[in-house]
């Protein structure tokens, strides 16, 4: 048939244009249209809520279907509802090895949660929005994305102190402090560590934004040498 | 380029069944296939388009003509593309798109693929299999195997009797 004999430049467009689940159900139409869309992007933004089980089962069946096909890109972001801490991200969300891009919105990052993070050895970004996480989670968390370009933490609360000394890929480090309205003492001082040996054949340097708020920033940038540009937003 | 001052340059395309078609270049270089021979100066004479047929390639030469002579809206360019393709049954769009690809041609591309992919929206396995003649060749036990493995995404799609 015709539709099915299109070169895969034009099936990949045709699947771009419906929405995922569509994409997905083409597998069932024969044996050629099995993994077409497996070549396509995909973008997952989900809520989790205590209240509201389902965003946390379908989670659980997007993420295995997904984790085990080449998927020429997954993004995921998932935020809670409500701003109770207690939320854990779902385990599967530690299983998706081929994540390239990985947003989490207030949610807990505890010792429970690392235990179960494997290695990510395709995320590009991560972005860390609101939500509580102490030192020693957030080094043994970044040690499992060796090959991360963006990272954006933002909002975190108990973070004293940022080292990406191990990140080689970083390119883009963007940081807000947590708002120090709520006289939180712990994260009055944030020191951010970057490495000197950021030089390799193709050395750009990352760039480093550290916006300042209230017009008094207890952001300090140690061992900066070596990096492309900072900004002070 | 040596485009000749004050006349509008035209160029001769040839379809793969000898038809010819004359087109102003400056219509014809939505085409990047084009645009490179032209750049290059290869498209002094005719330029054959061995992919093309005849009734395709006149469709082609219609969507060039009147998206160029749109201004840079696309809002307007939107419409037309819409309005272009509403009446074009499946085989012509196989057509366009096969001939937008070869011709290296973006937006007629993307324009008919949305189209098709929108023939496809929220209908059955079964709707698509018999609209575009795709023959089903899974035994029913791997289709029953495919389906379960992405089941929940068919919750909410219209069934009909043979899915």
């Amino acid at each position: 048939d015709r539709i099915s004999e299109l070169p895969q430049r034009i099936l990949q467009q045709i699947l771009y244009h419906l929405s995922q689940e569509e994409a997905v159900r083409t597998s069932v139409l024969s044996k050629s249209w099995r993994y077409d869309w497996c070549a396509q992007e995909f973008h997952l933004r989900i809520s989790l809520d205590d209240s509201e089980p389902a965003s946390a089962s379908l989670l659980e069946k997007w993420i295995p279907t997904l984790t085990n096909k080449c998927m020429k890109k997954f993004c995921l972001s998932i935020r809670s509802e409500h701003d109770l801490e207690s939320i854990h991200p779902p385990s599967v969300v530690f299983e998706a090895e081929l994540l390239q891009d990985l947003q989490v919105e207030e949610l807990t990052l505890d010792r429970k949660a690392i235990d179960r993070i494997i290695h990510f050895k395709h995320l590009k970004t991560l972005h860390l929005l609101d939500f509580r996480i102490v030192e020693e989670i957030f080094r043994k968390i970044i040690s499992r994305f060796p090959l991360i370009e963006t990272l954006h933490v933002e909002d975190c609360r108990g973070l004293r102190k940022i080292e990406v000394n191990e990140l080689h890929c970083l390119k883009d480090l963007y940081f807000i402090e947590y708002d120090l309205v709520e006289r939180d003492e712990e994260c009055r001082s944030i020191e951010v560590y970057l490495m000197q040996r950021w030089r390799s054949r193709n050395w750009v340097g990352p760039s480093f934004s550290v916006p300042e708020r209230r017009g008094e920033s207890n952001t300090h940038a140690v061992m900066c040498d070596g990096f492309w540009r900072f900004d002070v937003v | 380029m040596a485009a000749e001052t004050g006349t509008p340059t035209t160029l001769t395309l040839k379809s793969n069944d000898d038809e010819l078609f004359s087109v102003a270049e400056s219509a014809a270089i939505l085409s990047v296939t084009i645009r490179n021979m032209v750049e290059d100066g290869c498209a002094g004479g005719v330029i054959p388009l061995d992919n093309v047929d005849g009734k395709t390639l006149a469709s082609v030469i219609t969507y060039m003509n009147g998206i160029s002579a749109i201004p840079a809206d696309e809002e307007k360019k939107k419409s037309y593309r819409d309005k272009f393709l509403s009446d074009k049954d499946f085989e012509t769009l196989a057509d366009m798109v096969l001939a937008a690809n070869y011709l290296n041609m973006s937006c007629l591309m993307d324009a008919v693929s949305a189209k098709i992919a929108q023939v496809m929206e929220k209908k059955s396995v079964g709707w698509v299999r018999r609209k575009f003649g795709i023959e089903n060749d899974y035994t029913p036990e791997e289709e029953a195997a495919v389906k379960e493995e992405h089941k929940w995404t068919f919750e909410g799609v219209e069934t009909d009797d043979d899915n």
